[in-house]
């Protein structure tokens, strides 16, 4: 029935409405129209303001209030100042400022005629910051730079946090038409670069708070450029170049000085040789030989292991070996005195002591003097490739060290199944000549200073053999040593050791004494099997010991004996100490 | 020799320094990290409050944005924003409005509403990333964003807890604050329910994360600055 009633009556509410709508404007005077909320702003987040524009008055004075409700006080109030914003503006001072929660206004406009109500605006302070402009915006032209200062807005609680602002500042030429900004950040200066001299500026700053709008650009401040404004910021440039001219003054100065030193600083070199005793200036004079010489195994410690091996052999082997023995004697003598040549007779010496090694490191081996000469070589590199000296030494001592095989190199294809104990002889004196052979032409140019003594020895022995090759018709030359000593070798590996068989070391006492034993004569076969009886017909003397420890010999023409040997060695005895006889007495008696 | 080396060395140590002086400073912006498990890893607390404060930052700029473009979108004309008021489920929390009362409120139970308010955020808005893929043609990046504020958020409560940690040390307030009373029955509500329930989801959002950025740059000039930033 209501609702009938209702429906009823609109039409008849419609038309009053219209009536009294012309009957006002008969009369001029209305109710006023829909004022309008136009903004609601918050300057610092503590306070804010809102606007509205008003509609129509409708002819009559017309009041307006604002009405407010927040979401924790549903009550509606009324705006508590509309002075401080101005006209048609409430203040919302501190006390009535909320965060965080939704305001919900509305603006009415009345009159004496009626009233209208403005839409409701929903309005959370949060989100309507918008800051007043920064302050005291100040330009100081520096050297090199303008630079612009500001304060920020008064209001603005920077201090305590409440309020975050960052900056950007405009300038751009007076006549000019584009602004250029920059962003500040949270600063409140700036340094502005790339200004031409003479000319007006123009700058203006604003901010904006964390979450928030930009306020408006601050008054426009001017600043004119001086003519003698640096155009660019010629320091650093300016800087950069003294120091890069400085850096490569040091630079070109330090390659001068010691450009090779910086090289080897871009290139490090190849590791210098480590060998004791290697004189590196050999490399630089370039001398093959003598750079061969250095190699020979220095520093080589005496092993007195293969001593006793040795000796073991010669128990039961027959009086021949003894003298062999006694040989090996004299050369262990001779690594007390001189160990830099210890290397050699130890290679010769094992290769006595272990003939199935030897042959096994003598297969694929050559003979030739330039093969050998370019193991050594090998063995050179890789010493200078970083083998320490010790290492090296090991590569001396092993006997199955293929690459440091050179005593056997120089020795003839003896290597066949025919070795037994009589064979060590041969091979011990195989390898004595090839110690001879390989050592004079070798060691001894560059030893000589170091073992003049035991070298003066061996230099009797070329001279023995000089005098044997020139019965055996084969081609020498007096006086160049190493002519004398390479030939052999050149003709055939046994020719090599047949010539240089027939005189042996028996023993050099310390006192650079020679004892000489005498050969058997090889003719042909050097297989043949050394003997007592045979080689010692033949014999040579020592004629004088020169006080430069040079060993004169002289070659035996007739065939003497043993006892002629022991003799002579009676001799030696009487002149050296008693107690190096009673040592070589020791040997001899099995003779 | 000895002069050419002293100079090799002289121009290394120049080469050195001048490369030292024209790197680019990338360390400072670098954030130093801890490892895991280490009890005297220290950190100050001023760069605890900072990365708390970047990331605080970073959550309200997601939140507005995922508020306005959801807004935008789907809230026009339809009111939403009457329904919202007093709607959001930490509006309960008595959190200081103004700039006097944040003022007035002690640093300690600043921090710990501040907790609190975080860690009332945990279930929404785990709810808010399922329900943002249940959207019709939502926005990849409202997505994105919905599952970054989670991300971080969680982060950020992490270095909260840390930094209430140094603060208080022994008086953390552990409690579950479960303000939030779920999600809607799905079956119930219709699409505009549905829409009103994640518009007002994303109001509250912004709102408290707003709350909270603003807080930590508060507690940060209070605490690290003095008052004096």
């Amino acid at each position: 029935m209501q609702r009938q009633l209702e429906v009823k009556a609109w039409p008849s509410i419609i038309f009053f409405v219209l009536l009294l709508q012309n009957t006002k404007f008969l009369d001029g005077q209305t109710a006023p129209d829909k004022p309008e909320i136009i903004k609601c702003r918050s300057p610092e987040k503590e306070t804010f303001s809102c606007w509205w524009k008003p509609g129509s008055d409708g002819g009559l004075p017309t009041n307006y209030t604002l009405l407010y409700s927040t979401e924790k006080h549903p009550e509606i109030m009324e705006c508590p100042d509309y002075k401080t914003s101005g006209p048609n503006s409430c203040y919302f001072d501190k006390k009535h400022t909320s965060l965080w929660t939704i305001y919900t206004i509305v603006v009415n406009a009345t009159n004496e005629k009626g009233s209208n109500a403005s839409n409701p605006k929903f309005v959370d302070v949060t989100y309507i910051i918008e800051p007043y402009p920064p302050t005291n915006v100040s330009l100081t032209v520096e050297k090199t730079h303008l630079l612009v200062k500001w304060l920020p807005p008064s209001m603005a609680d920077i201090k305590y946090g409440w309020l975050t602002l960052v900056y950007e500042l405009r300038l751009k030429a007076e006549k000019a038409q584009e602004w250029v900004t920059h962003s500040a950040g949270q600063q409140t200066q700036f340094n502005v670069l790339s200004l031409h001299p003479g000319e007006t500026y123009v700058v203006q700053v604003r901010c904006k708070p964390d979450h928030g709008f930009w306020s408006q650009w601050s008054p426009e401040t001017y600043i004119q450029i001086p003519n003698t404004f640096q155009e660019r910021d010629l320091t650093l440039w300016i800087s950069i170049a003294v120091l890069a001219f400085v850096i490569g003054l040091i630079m070109i100065w330090t390659m001068v000085s010691k450009g090779y030193k910086k090289m080897t600083c871009i290139f490090p070199p190849v590791p210098g040789p480590k060998i004791i005793g290697f004189d590196t200036q050999l490399l630089k004079t370039g001398k093959s030989e003598e750079l061969l010489s250095a190699l020979g195994c220095q520093g080589f410690p005496p092993t007195s292991d293969y001593e006793e091996l040795l000796v073991d052999y010669l128990e039961v082997d027959d009086s021949r070996d003894q003298l062999i023995s006694n040989q090996d004697k004299v050369h262990s003598n001779q690594n007390v005195k001189s160990p830099h040549i210890e290397p050699d007779n130890d290679s010769g010496r094992g290769s006595c002591d272990s003939p199935s090694a030897f042959s096994e490191r003598h297969k694929g081996t050559r003979v030739t003097p330039s093969t050998f000469e370019s193991v050594g070589v090998d063995s050179r590199l890789e010493n200078t490739a970083g083998q320490s000296s010790s290492d090296w030494a090991a590569q001396c001592i092993d006997p199955e060290e293929k690459s440091y095989a050179w005593p056997e190199e120089a020795m003839p294809n003896s290597h066949t199944s025919k070795f037994s104990y009589h064979n060590i002889t041969e091979v011990c004196k195989l390898a004595l000549g090839a110690l001879n052979a390989n050592v004079p032409s070798v060691v001894m140019a560059n030893e000589e200073d170091y073992q003049p003594k035991y070298f003066k020895t061996i230099e009797s022995v070329v001279e023995e053999d000089r005098s044997r090759q020139k019965e055996l018709e084969i081609q020498s030359k007096p006086g160049n040593h190493n002519t004398v000593w390479l030939l052999p070798q050149e003709k055939a590996p046994f020719l090599s050791a047949k010539t240089m068989d027939y005189v042996e070391v028996h023993k050099i006492s310390q006192n650079n004494a020679l004892a000489l034993v005498p050969k058997h004569n090889e003719t042909t076969d050097s297989s043949k099997q050394c003997s007592v009886s045979g080689p010692n017909k033949e014999y040579t003397k020592v004629a004088r010991v020169d006080e430069n420890n040079v060993l004169v010999l002289v070659q035996d023409s007739g065939m003497q004996n043993l006892p002629v040997f022991q003799d002579s060695h009676k001799e030696y005895c009487q002149i050296f100490p008693q107690q190096q006889a009673e040592n070589h007495m020791d040997n001899f008696p099995a003779v | 020799m000895v002069i050419s080396g002293a100079s090799l060395k002289g121009v290394l140590l120049m080469v050195l320094l001048v490369t030292n002086i024209f790197q680019p400073r990338k360390g400072v912006n670098s954030l130093p990290i801890c490892p895991n498990g280490s009890v005297n890893c220290q950190i100050s607390t001023g760069d605890l409050f900072d990365r708390a404060v970047k990331l605080s930052h970073y959550i309200h700029s997601l939140s507005s944005e995922i508020f306005n473009e959801f807004d935008e979108r789907y809230a026009q004309d339809r009111g939403f924003i009457t329904k919202s008021i007093n709607a959001c489920h930490t509006s309960s929390l008595n959190t200081p409005e103004d700039k006097a009362q944040a003022q007035q409120i002690q640093h300690e139970e600043l921090l710990n509403l501040v907790l609190r308010v975080l860690r009332s955020w945990n279930d929404p808005l785990v709810h808010l990333v399922s329900e943002v893929q249940g959207i019709k043609e939502a926005p990849d990046t409202i997505l994105w964003k919905a599952v970054e504020i989670e991300e971080q958020t969680k982060r950020l409560l992490e270095g909260m807890e840390k930094i209430v940690k140094r603060v208080q040390p022994g008086d953390l307030g552990n409690e579950v604050y479960s303000l939030w009373p779920g999600p809607q029955d799905v079956q119930v509500a219709d699409e505009d329910s549905r829409l009103f329930a994640f518009y007002n989801l994303l109001h509250c959002l912004r709102r408290d994360s707003h709350k909270i950025d603003n807080y930590l740059k508060l507690l940060k000039c209070r605490l690290i600055h003095d008052s004096s930033c």
